[in-house]
């Protein structure tokens, strides 16, 4: 079976210097893959090119196998319903609700009735510990609510493939443990992917199969990496 | 002196490699927008037709005050202005004629345009703008929904629809306000002042007033989406939103002599 996300030679270019030199990167089905690094060094561009939103100048990304370069426009797109991101801002549709914008992928999705995707919205918004605010538009919350309602809009659809971009910054203690439950819950019991960059990888490590540092544009094993994945009940 | 004309001219085919970049750009743009309007993709209809409406109400309803006044004072100033030339060349009765050529044929879709460019142009190429600096546009993108069908395409219908509806709007004002103005200083009857304005419209007339509003809605819509998608930085949002407005307007006042000599010119 192929891995779920592989990277093959990476190289990334946007200015006078190379952000990334040549990344080679394959993620197994089922893992979760945390990513760190000093800030500007190209994590979240990694992200970015993982996603297909940036164009590698040199190398190529393969989602289950498939070359993401040779899918058309509308290939492109559908395969992207798999796939649920957390943007290092959040991203959320500034004229949409927040239940709209949490919706938003269901809707797409086009396989949920009115009801379903009322009462999957609703539950969701309750693990991501988001209360009373569906009616709210973005610019009325806080930097962690906003966050918590970004997850909420990666995990609406139960993604294959998750690439998350810093997902507790911004969130208290509590608010970020629970989102960190609900992540790895996510993982372990549906076998999710997920790849994620954060600043405090030690977070992660009872959770993380591999645990990489970014430097100079390569991507190397960080000093305090575990061997296997924890289950959720084990590492808390 | 060699080495400054071979500069001038690699300037200058550069540029013009630019433009010609750019057009193609919009073209592929509007093309694609035109597709979408018979395909709303993925996005549920319920949502799109949302988006149309709203962009209905910020550029044709929120719109009406405005092109009201120019348009009750442009028939006010044209009746005017008609009744102390005219009677000098003996030709009082025409006065429905002119009316006609130059609120319903010109100054009507033109007027509008320039509203609408103005209020709505700048402020969609600026919020699409700030759509693509708040990540918004690539949130679309990974969550496989077409910006150009999300974006583009309710902007496109819309701001047709409106200016559609604006240019009829601006032409029933503006011979209300010579209607006014003729009845008032010398003493036209209504009845009389309605039959010579109605004697001198052609289908011709409400066809060419209708289509340039459709052309000018549509390039409005395309020409700001396509500075707003464009933008690259918070830096360049006011620029987009200036860019668009000069780009509509170029286009528009170009295209106003193409649709009019396309009608008349036989």
């Amino acid at each position: 079976m192929p891995a779920e996300l592989t990277l093959e030679g990476v190289f990334y270019k946007p200015g006078t210097f190379p952000l990334l030199r040549g990344i080679d990167l394959t993620v197994e089905r089922g893992s979760i893959v945390v990513v760190s690094g000093r800030s500007g060094c190209g994590k979240s561009s990694l992200l970015e090119i993982c996603a297909g939103l940036k164009r590698p100048d040199r190398g190529r990304v393969l989602w289950d196998g498939t070359p993401i370069a040779s899918l058309s426009r509308e290939a492109l797109l559908a395969e992207r319903l798999r796939i649920g991101f957390v943007f290092q801002q959040h991203a959320l549709i500034s004229n949409y609700s927040i239940f709209e914008n949490i919706a938003l992928p269901l809707r797409t999705k086009g396989t949920a009735t009115e009801r379903e995707i009322e009462i999957r919205v609703r539950q969701i918004m309750e693990e991501v510990a988001l209360f009373d605010v569906d009616r709210e538009f973005p610019e009325s919350l806080s930097v962690g609510q906003l966050r918590s309602a970004s997850i909420a809009r990666a995990l609406v659809t139960d993604p294959d493939l998750l690439l998350l971009d810093e997902p507790v910054s911004g969130q208290d203690p509590r608010t970020a443990e629970g989102i960190r439950r609900v992540l790895v819950r996510h993982q372990q019991q549906r076998a999710r992917t997920i790849v994620m960059i954060s600043h405090d990888p030690d977070l992660w490590v009872p959770f993380a199969v591999r645990t990489l540092q970014l430097e100079n544009g390569k991507l190397m094993p960080a000093a305090r990496a575990s061997a296997t994945a924890v289950p959720v009940g084990e590492g808390e | 002196m060699k080495y400054a004309l071979v500069r001038l001219i690699y300037g200058a085919g550069e540029k013009t490699v630019a433009i010609a970049g750019e057009i193609h750009s919009v073209l592929a743009l509007f093309l694609r927008a035109v597709q979408g309007c018979f395909s709303p993709g993925r996005v549920l209809s319920a949502s799109f037709f949302a988006q149309i409406s709203r962009q209905i109400l910020y550029t044709g309803v929120e719109a009406m005050g405005l092109v009201g006044i120019i348009a009750f004072f442009c028939g006010v100033t044209i009746v005017l202005q008609s009744m102390t030339t005219m009677p000098q060349f003996g030709v009082t009765e025409y006065f429905g004629n002119i009316l006609v050529v130059a609120v319903v044929r010109e100054l009507g879709p033109f007027f509008t345009s320039l509203v609408v460019i103005g209020r709505s142009g700048a402020a969609l190429a600026a919020y699409i703008g700030t759509m693509r600096v708040n990540k918004e546009i690539d949130a679309l993108e990974v969550m496989g929904i077409d910006p150009v069908h999300f974006v583009v395409v309710p902007a496109l219908a819309g701001m047709t629809l409106s200016m559609i509806c604006l240019n009829c709007y601006f032409d029933i004002i503006a011979i209300i306000g010579g209607l006014v103005v003729a009845n008032i200083t010398v003493q036209v009857p209504f009845g009389i002042f309605t039959g010579k304005v109605l004697e001198a419209l052609s289908w011709v007339d409400i066809l060419l007033s209708g289509s340039k509003g459709m052309v000018f809605g549509a390039v409005i819509a395309i020409v700001s989406c396509w500075y707003g998608l464009a933008v690259a930085n918070i830096r360049a949002v006011p620029q987009a939103a200036m860019r668009a407005v000069v780009g509509s307007m170029t286009v528009t006042i170009i295209l106003n002599i193409v649709v009019t000599v396309g009608f008349y010119a036989r």
